[in-house]
């Protein structure tokens, strides 16, 4: 009796080995995702997209604050008088 | 599977020869890991090729996560190893035939001989940016142990030779040798079992000529018809199972992917004008002719026949996948009438044309019988 066999047909297995040539790269559905050189290279920073824009919205809080606390009583005085 | 990866020539291939070799290895283990795989079917069949793992996913995630793995684009759903991740499409390697025929060039020697000359001096000049990209990879990948734990370490204490195992699984799957040996002309060294399929070729070929038979008298409406659908059948049935034996439980399945995976490097190099044909000045219209020119530069030659080697492996390759995958259940469409060729007929029919150029035994004149 035959050995029973999944779903590799003939067109199948076609499709599955399709190869790119220069006049025809592969169909969207059979392309690899392989990382872009300068993509790598972004990816290769220490800290992601998030991250960075976390601590960029952490540093502009803290430099708000810092700004509140140096404005002294006297530099109050000196803006008023002005 | 790199001419795969590569998604287009030459944009694609380009981008790939500049990834690093630790994620040209992600890639490999990435694909073993997406293998169509159906556990009913039997193990070492095409579409459950082996139970062995791929490296686990605590050290493919951050790899994963930089953008490597098939397409994530909606794919006729196949069953896949478990481990594949959901979005991933099923994937399947080549034959060990096609890594056989493109080996058959003399491409990895070749090659073996470019790196040589610019890793140690400047007699083929000074290599290019990208050109020193594709040297890393291809030292890291194929001339020297992979990482350990990869798919692609088939060498061992007891199996040092990476070439040595290829031919060993050459030999046990269709009991052929490469047509060279050693660089000075001697017979490589390699072991070659008992077990092996003794009977290939002469099936294989049998098979070839009964099929020219049936598709040449495809038009054939009025007169006998000499196809011999039965004879057909068996030896399609023969193949299946010499092939299929070899590879029980999965064996050789590694071996397999790691052959196809080298040639399939070096195939890509010369299937366009990449940045190390055109350091070697070796630019052409045809991969056997960028071949023949870096042959001549660094000093030892391709098989004369390299285009019907090239042209022959990817054909094969799918033959030889439908032969192991569906046995007998193939034979209607190699045998169907009609006024043009099926899709099967007509690589059967370049299977023909190119395997009688290499054998120089015509697989369309009829079998002489000596008496």
């Amino acid at each position: 009796m035959a050995e029973p066999h999944g779903a590799l047909d003939y067109a199948h297995i076609k499709c599955l080995l399709a190869v790119p040539t220069e006049k025809e790269g592969l169909a969207e559905d059979r392309k690899w995702r392989v990382p872009h050189p300068d993509e790598r290279a972004l990816q290769d920073l220490p800290l992601s997209q998030d991250e960075i824009e976390k601590l960029l919205e952490r540093a502009n809080s803290q430099s708000q604050t810092s700004q509140t606390v140096q404005r002294s009583p006297k530099a109050e005085k000196a803006t008023e008088r002005k | 599977m790199f001419r795969r990866y590569a998604n287009s020539i030459p944009e694609g291939a380009n981008q790939l020869f500049l990834l690093h070799p630790l994620e040209l290895t992600a890639l490999l283990e990435a694909t073993w890991r997406s293998r169509v795989h159906h556990p009913k079917s039997r193990l070492g069949n095409p579409d459950h090729r082996s139970n062995v793992s791929s490296l686990p996913d605590l050290s493919l995630d951050e790899l994963k996560r930089i953008g490597i793995g098939p397409s994530t684009t909606p794919t006729p759903r196949m069953a896949t190893h478990p481990a594949a991740a959901e979005d991933e499409p099923p994937a399947l390697w080549d034959h060990l035939i096609y890594a056989y025929m493109i080996e058959n060039t003399r491409i990895y020697e070749i090659f073996r001989r470019v790196l040589y000359e610019f890793l140690h001096g400047e007699r083929l000049g000074v290599p290019t940016a990208p050109t020193q990209h594709w040297l890393r990879s291809t030292e890291e990948l194929f001339f020297r142990d992979p990482p350990p734990l990869s798919l692609m370490m088939i060498t061992s204490h007891v199996r040092p030779d990476l070439r040595a195992t290829r031919r060993n699984a050459y030999w046990r799957m269709f009991g052929m040798d490469l047509n060279h040996g050693t660089d000075e002309g001697q017979p490589y060294p390699y072991s070659k079992p008992d077990a092996f399929n003794k009977e290939f070729v002469t099936a294989f070929e049998e098979l070839l000529r009964e099929a020219w038979v049936a598709i040449s008298n495809r038009k054939n409406q009025v007169g006998p018809d000499p196809t011999d659908r039965g004879k057909i059948t068996d030896l399609v049935v023969n193949l299946q199972n010499m092939l299929t034996t070899r590879r029980s439980y999965g064996n050789l399945s590694r071996e397999e992917f790691a052959a196809v995976c080298t040639m399939s490097w070096f195939h890509l190099t010369v299937a366009f004008d990449s940045p190390v044909v055109k350091d070697l000045r070796a630019e052409a219209s045809s991969p056997e002719e960028r071949l023949f020119k870096i042959a001549q530069r660094v000093g030892l030659p391709a098989h004369g026949l390299s285009k019907s080697y090239f042209e022959i492996a990817d054909l094969i390759s799918h033959v030889l996948i439908l032969v192991e995958a569906v046995g007998k259940d193939m034979v209607p469409d190699l045998v169907t009438k009609g006024d043009a060729t099926n899709p099967l007929q007509t690589e059967i029919n370049s299977i023909i044309t190119h395997w009688s150029i290499i054998t120089g035994r015509d697989m369309k004149a009829g079998k002489v019988v000596t008496t």
